[in-house]
């Protein structure tokens, strides 16, 4: 195993795992779900800041 | 599921943490670190955890953020960074925990607490000091969610045998 990885600490890659994560690092491109989930994100702060509440999705 | 509307804030020394329920043995961690460490790593400015609190300050969800880094033991290159090659650490936030009282889950709260994080370390943190990824061990049952997230899991060997997966975001990649 490849990753040495600790829930409140670093993470270590090295060998295939390593060249594996560089590879995506530099050849990537928009991740169109995370995207998704920024945009989300920036409408909770929003939502935050302003003191609204969040309504349960029953559906999610 | 009980009909109640939730607000998301920081951790709050006063909360009571004492109500919530993770189910099954595995997520004990969950609760336990809820319980007893979290209110700790906060004041000690260690960690911070984020919480989906109902209007009685009940607590149905939380996510707990922390400074973290990724070591390529091998060195690396940064395509579009060169200079960034002589460090030895590329810069990272990980979601250390993650958990929705077992009352609440499929509601949307997970989702919501982990987009939350993302708009969070996208604006405030890289935007402000820079970090370039967001990193989760995530349990094998909670990788369809990541996904879903838009969180990238390295293609392993033996990835099935494994009972937690390194799952990451590269903010270069949100546009």
């Amino acid at each position: 195993m490849a990753i040495k990885t600790s829930t409140f600490g670093r993470v270590e890659l090295s060998g295939k795992e390593a060249v594996c994560f560089i590879q995506h690092m530099n050849n990537d491109k928009a991740n169109p779900l995370a995207m998704a989930a920024l945009a989300r994100g920036r409408e909770i702060s929003e939502k935050i800041k302003k003191g609204e509440a969040f309504k349960l999705n029953h559906h999610a | 599921m009980p009909e109640t509307d939730f607000y998301i804030r920081k951790l709050e020394q006063t909360d009571t943490v004492q109500n919530f329920k993770t189910g099954n043995s595995s997520f004990l961690p969950l609760k336990t670190f809820l319980q007893k460490q979290a209110k700790q790593f906060q004041q000690a400015s260690i960690a911070q955890t984020y919480v989906a609190v109902t209007g009685d300050k009940n607590i149905i969800g939380y996510v707990t953020l922390i400074c973290s880094e990724i070591d390529l033991q091998n060195g690396y290159e940064v395509a579009d960074c060169s200079h960034a090659n002589h460090y030895e650490f590329l810069p990272a936030i990980k979601i250390a925990r993650l958990a929705v009282d077992t009352r609440y889950r499929g509601s949307g709260i997970g989702a919501t607490l982990v987009a939350y994080s993302i708009a969070l370390i996208t604006d405030m943190i890289a935007e402000n000091v820079g970090c370039r990824f967001v990193v989760t061990d995530a349990k094998s049952e909670a990788v369809s969610f990541y996904h879903k997230q838009g969180f990238i899991s390295l293609e392993i060997e033996n990835s099935q045998a494994v009972e937690h997966h390194l799952m990451f975001l590269d903010l270069m990649t949100l546009g």
